[in-house]
């Protein structure tokens, strides 16, 4: 009888987890085989494989130039952004684990500031800010902002994690008259190496996704990232669902194609770095 | 990594290396012999007295004992260090000793001066400075251009203050609050319970659970905004298999918010699931395998070992909730974009929408201060609630 009641269970397992994979794999199966097909196909057959394979809308795009232009644009920001973001609040990590000075704990809670409130509440006096330093309309526009708002959650999971590191090491080259740059870049950095990547992945998804800044720092169309590109693309052809679904499926297809390589590191990093945050 | 190592740093606390303490110590005792002999009154507060007065330090050393020395170290601050030390037994030479450690100090206060303007300079620039601007831009009528002028004190908050879109769209924040709490993190727990062993099937589930959350926001309201389409979408499609036609479900209010309340769990219950996988994996196989000896069923040992260890993390993972719907913003744009009658915008959306796209910015920084304040009370009484229940356990 035991192992029957266990039987049931791993069968009702089962059936949930593929009701639930379902619930998530449909919308996207739909929007890329959408993509191939005719709006006659689209509107009878929403699931199913398209009668005829037309290629036209993913050609299309992928041969126009906009679309690469709107990746590269998002690639250049994601990666300044996380390259940035890993240097400024590594630097000033190390400081706030390593050093002992009036005020550290002050300034260590003055950064965490950051992640009390959404980027929106200020988001018009940022506006402002950039506008009046000239940075409206390029990609710099974006960025030092990005990074301003990343600052609060890296330095604290980048702090947390430098504090636990050996101290024998930094006493050992501490008497061998190593300076605190170096200490930092030989010794902090190599070693710290699973928290940058759990900062870079929360950063480049978080940059890469980020629509309100873009929108309201870039109106030049040659520099959209690609969240304002879909929305535009999306407003200009409406309901022509295919040519939308199109470019929607090839716009997710970087994302997933990380997601997929580097799944294991993307989880731990989001959720872990969420933990922490 | 994983669960293990991150459960390691994240509940072990070590305290300062004590390498710096040492070296600080040197300098603050050097820094207060030398307080003592040139002011009259020795700050007693040896933390504060290290950082504040830096300039005086090695000028000060100059003029006390064995200058000499002090500006050989000033000149070659670290390479001297090991000969020094070898040294370190004749009495000036122990003096210069500790001038070198003390020296080593301010050394740290150059690695300060370094390191931490970057990120204070960022942060102050675009975070904190531009909230008070707000809270100043907020009692002026201003379009943004010159300098704010019209003076209207309170004028703007009680604008957003009488304004029933407003109250409509903290609703909808809410709504998302409750959904969340209690449907989504329940189905994420539930899940999290199914597939939180190491077997392959289970990886790949989880694989396939968290993929819409790493899609964007925006990507996924479009694909939704198709799924909803009332003549080609998905719900269109079901409607005719029952030979009815679909309504517009995103143009109809209430209708709408239900959908985009759907979209939500859709995109975000992954991530709560990964959270409380994470933390299913941090309970330790000995507690359960005393269970399994104890005799425990698997419903019971679920119901009264393992739910009880996981609530912290279910604490957290409504956190999560609640900051994700003060922040949702760019699905709803691609969504329903705050329609029918603005009946599903939410508290950021309804500020782009009324305050950044007129370039209001008196009523647009009156909605950011309200909606700074409403986050910042969550979040104290929502972490007050938190600490309160870690100090009660």
């Amino acid at each position: 009888m035991k192992a029957n009641r266990t039987g049931l269970f791993l069968y009702y397992r089962w059936l949930v987890l593929l009701l639930a994979a379902g619930f998530c794999l449909l919308p996207l199966w739909a929007t890329v085989i959408g993509g191939f097909k005719s709006p006659g196909d689209l509107r009878t057959n929403a699931f199913g494989l398209p009668r005829q394979w037309l290629l036209d809308n993913y050609v299309s795009i992928v041969t126009g130039g906009r679309f690469w232009q709107m990746l590269g644009n998002s690639a250049f920001i994601a990666a300044v952004t996380v390259f940035l973001t890993l240097l400024v609040s590594s630097m000033a990590a190390f400081v706030l684990a390593h050093l002992r000075f009036a005020g550290k704990r002050w300034i260590a809670n003055y950064l965490a500031l950051g992640l009390t409130f959404p980027f929106a509440t200020a988001v018009l006096p940022v506006f402002i800010r950039v506008r009046d330093m000239g940075l409206l309309d390029s990609y710099w526009g974006v960025i030092l902002p990005q990074i301003a708002f990343n600052l609060g959650f890296s330095v604290v999971l980048l702090q947390g994690f430098f504090a636990e590191l050996p101290g024998e090491l930094f006493e050992a080259a501490y008497v061998d008259g190593c300076s605190y740059p170096r200490m930092f870049w030989q010794i902090t950095l190599p070693l710290s190496r699973p928290i940058l990547a759990t900062v870079g992945v929360l950063s480049l998804v978080g940059s890469w996704n980020e629509y309100l800044l873009p929108l309201v720092m870039i109106n030049d169309e040659s520099l959209y990232p690609w969240p304002l590109g879909i929305m535009q693309y999306q407003g200009q052809y409406g309901t022509d669902w295919g040519k939308v679904l199109a470019f929607v499926s090839l716009t997710l297809t970087p994302a997933v194609i990380f997601y997929l390589m580097a799944q294991k590191h993307i989880i731990a990093g989001l959720t872990s770095g969420a933990v922490k945050g | 990594m994983n669960s293990k190592s991150k459960g390691g740093f994240l509940f072990r606390r070590r305290s300062e290396i004590n390498l710096y303490s040492l070296s600080l110590e040197h300098f603050a005792i050097e820094f207060l012999s030398l307080a003592q002999e040139y002011s009259p009154a020795p700050d007693p507060n040896s933390e504060h007295a290290m950082a504040s007065p830096l300039d005086q330090a090695p000028s000060g050393s100059n003029h006390s004992r064995a200058p000499g020395i002090a500006s050989q170290v000033e000149q070659q601050p670290l390479s001297g260090t090991e000969e020094s030390q070898d040294h370190g037994s004749t009495g000036i030479k122990q003096n210069g000793w500790r001038r070198l450690r003390g020296f080593f100090g301010s050394s740290s206060i150059k690695a300060c001066l370094l390191f931490l303007p970057p990120a204070l300079l960022l942060f102050t620039l675009f975070v904190t400075w531009p909230v008070v601007e707000a809270a100043y831009y907020s009692f002026y009528n201003w379009n943004g251009y010159g300098a704010p002028s019209k003076w209207i004190a309170l004028e703007n908050f009680v604008r957003v203050l009488n304004d029933p879109i407003f109250y409509h769209s903290l609703f909808n924040n809410l709504l998302i609050i409750l959904v969340s709490a209690f449907i989504q993190v329940p189905l994420a727990l539930a899940l999290a319970l199914l597939i939180s062993d190491k077997s392959r099937s289970s990886v790949v589930f989880r694989a396939i659970f968290f993929l819409p959350y790493i899609l964007g926001e925006i990507v996924a309201g479009l694909i939704w905004r198709y799924m909803y389409d009332g003549n080609y979408g998905v719900v269109a499609v079901v409607y005719r298999w029952f030979g009815k036609e679909a309504p517009e479900v995103l143009a109809t209010e209430g209708w709408a918010t239900a959908a985009l309340l759907l979209v939500i769990v859709w995109k975000y219950f992954g991530f709560h699931m990964a959270l409380f996988v994470a933390g299913r994996q941090g309970i330790g196989d000995d507690v359960l395998e005393a269970a399994k000896i104890d005799g425990a069923s698997r419903w019971q040992t679920t119901r009264r070992i393992v739910l009880p260890l996981m609530r912290n993390v279910a604490v957290l993972s409504l956190f999560f909730s609640i900051l994700g719907s003060l922040q949702a913003f760019a699905i709803i744009v691609a969504l329903t974009d705050g329609g029918p009658s603005n009946s599903t915008h939410s508290a950021v959306s309804y500020l782009y929408n009324f305050g950044i796209k007129r370039m209001r910015v008196g009523f647009g920084s009156a909605i950011g201060v309200t909606l700074f304040i409403i986050c910042v009370l969550v979040m104290v009484i929502y972490k007050r609630l938190l600490m309160r229940e870690k100090e009660a356990r």
